[in-house]
């Protein structure tokens, strides 16, 4: 039964990343015709330069807007697949540990899930002269407390499932597994619950 | 007598240069608002005896929103890399400064797109400063032909409400 729940959830995990991994990389939005200010239009770029701007600013920049389109879907798989971890988490803290084995392939399965959302984040291009400001700021603080509890929490709880097969009492890093999972946990619906369009 | 030709002959070529500006976009989503503010515009009047001529522009990256993110986002919808600049423009009747209260047809053209936009209510008012003119009109995104960013897969509203704050400044 848990083999099969097992079984189940990494075919929905795999079949989600594959789709999204592909959505990213096909980013060959249909780009509709433009008028290009700064290029078709002579009367428009003699109006702009006649107001002081330069051509620089003026000009337009394919590349920069490939960029941001890539970058702009990527960070929405980043959200999506956000919303899938944050499920798993929710299941692998409510699984009771009375039930080892379902707890300990929803944490494996949540970590999977955890590492695709942080790809889509951490390899999304990034703009010249990027600095995160308002929620965004909030957004990556967040990220290194529930990237660290990531850590942390796995390793924890396998000391703590390795104490418990062996029929000894729960001591040192194991005791804190479940509170590095609540804190993980509520820094990582913080980051989620502060995201903005 | 000359002096009086003179002085309307001047008052009816008199050109303006906007100051200062604040234009300010405001946009509703389910979850929370947002806006975003921009001080970089620059503008002209300019008259000729017969029409006077406005101009203002702002650069798509100027606006900020206070978040990096969102402002990114919005440079990407907006196809802002491609066409950098928002443009105002059109033509406003001669006795436009004179204290009353207007209704303007001028053209927007923004996300490479140019349609007209009609000012109900408009009525520069003198200062100081010189003359300030302030406005507010809404912006629907799908006019513009822009795909509406979402967030938890809801899209925010079509109608974006933006407010323009600005002084004039009479050329010498």
């Amino acid at each position: 039964m848990q083999r099969k729940i097992c079984q189940i959830l990494i075919c929905i995990l795999s079949f989600v990343s594959t789709h999204t991994i592909a959505q990213a990389g096909l980013s060959t939005k249909k780009t509709r015709p433009l008028y290009l200010l700064a290029q078709n239009n002579n009367q428009a770029e003699d109006d702009l330069s006649s107001l002081g701007f330069s051509k620089e600013v003026t000009d337009s920049n394919p590349e920069e807007q490939a960029l941001l389109e890539t970058r702009s879907s990527m960070l929405q798989t980043h959200q999506y697949l956000g919303f899938v971890t944050l499920g798993l988490m929710t299941a692998s803290l409510l699984t009771p540990e009375s039930n080892l084995d379902l707890h300990k392939i929803l944490g494996i399965t949540t970590a999977v899930s955890y590492g695709a959302t942080a790809y889509f984040s951490i390899f999304a291009p990034t703009p010249k002269d990027f600095e995160s400001s308002g929620r965004t700021a909030w957004h990556k603080r967040l990220a290194w407390v529930h990237g660290i509890g990531m850590v942390l929490t796995p390793v924890f709880g396998l000391v703590r499932y390795n104490q418990k097969e062996a029929g000894k009492p729960i001591t040192g890093v194991a005791k804190l597994h479940p509170v590095a999972a609540i804190t993980t946990y509520a820094a990582f619906a913080g980051a989620m619950a502060i995201m903005t369009f | 007598m000359v002096y009086l030709l003179l002085f309307s002959l001047q008052s009816l070529a008199a050109n303006y240069t906007l100051s200062t500006s604040e234009i300010t976009y405001n946009v509703e989503h389910i979850a929370h608002s947002a806006q975003g503010l921009s001080k970089e515009a620059k503008g002209k009047i300019t008259c000729t005896k017969e029409k006077c001529k406005l101009l203002v522009a702002a650069p798509i990256k100027s606006f900020s929103s206070g978040d990096s993110n969102r402002d990114h986002h919005m440079l990407e919808t907006t196809k802002g890399a491609l066409n950098p600049m928002v443009v105002l423009k059109g033509e406003i009747p001669k006795t436009f400064f004179q204290g009353r209260l207007h209704k303007l047809n001028l053209k927007l053209l923004f996300a490479g797109k140019e349609n007209p936009l009609v000012i109900e209510e408009i009525n520069p008012k003198k200062s100081t400063k010189g003359y300030e003119i302030d406005f507010n009109f809404p912006l629907s995104l799908t006019e513009y032909e822009l795909e509406r960013p979402a967030l938890l897969m809801v899209p925010v509203s079509d109608e974006i409400k933006i407010t323009v704050k600005s002084t004039w400044e009479e050329e010498k």
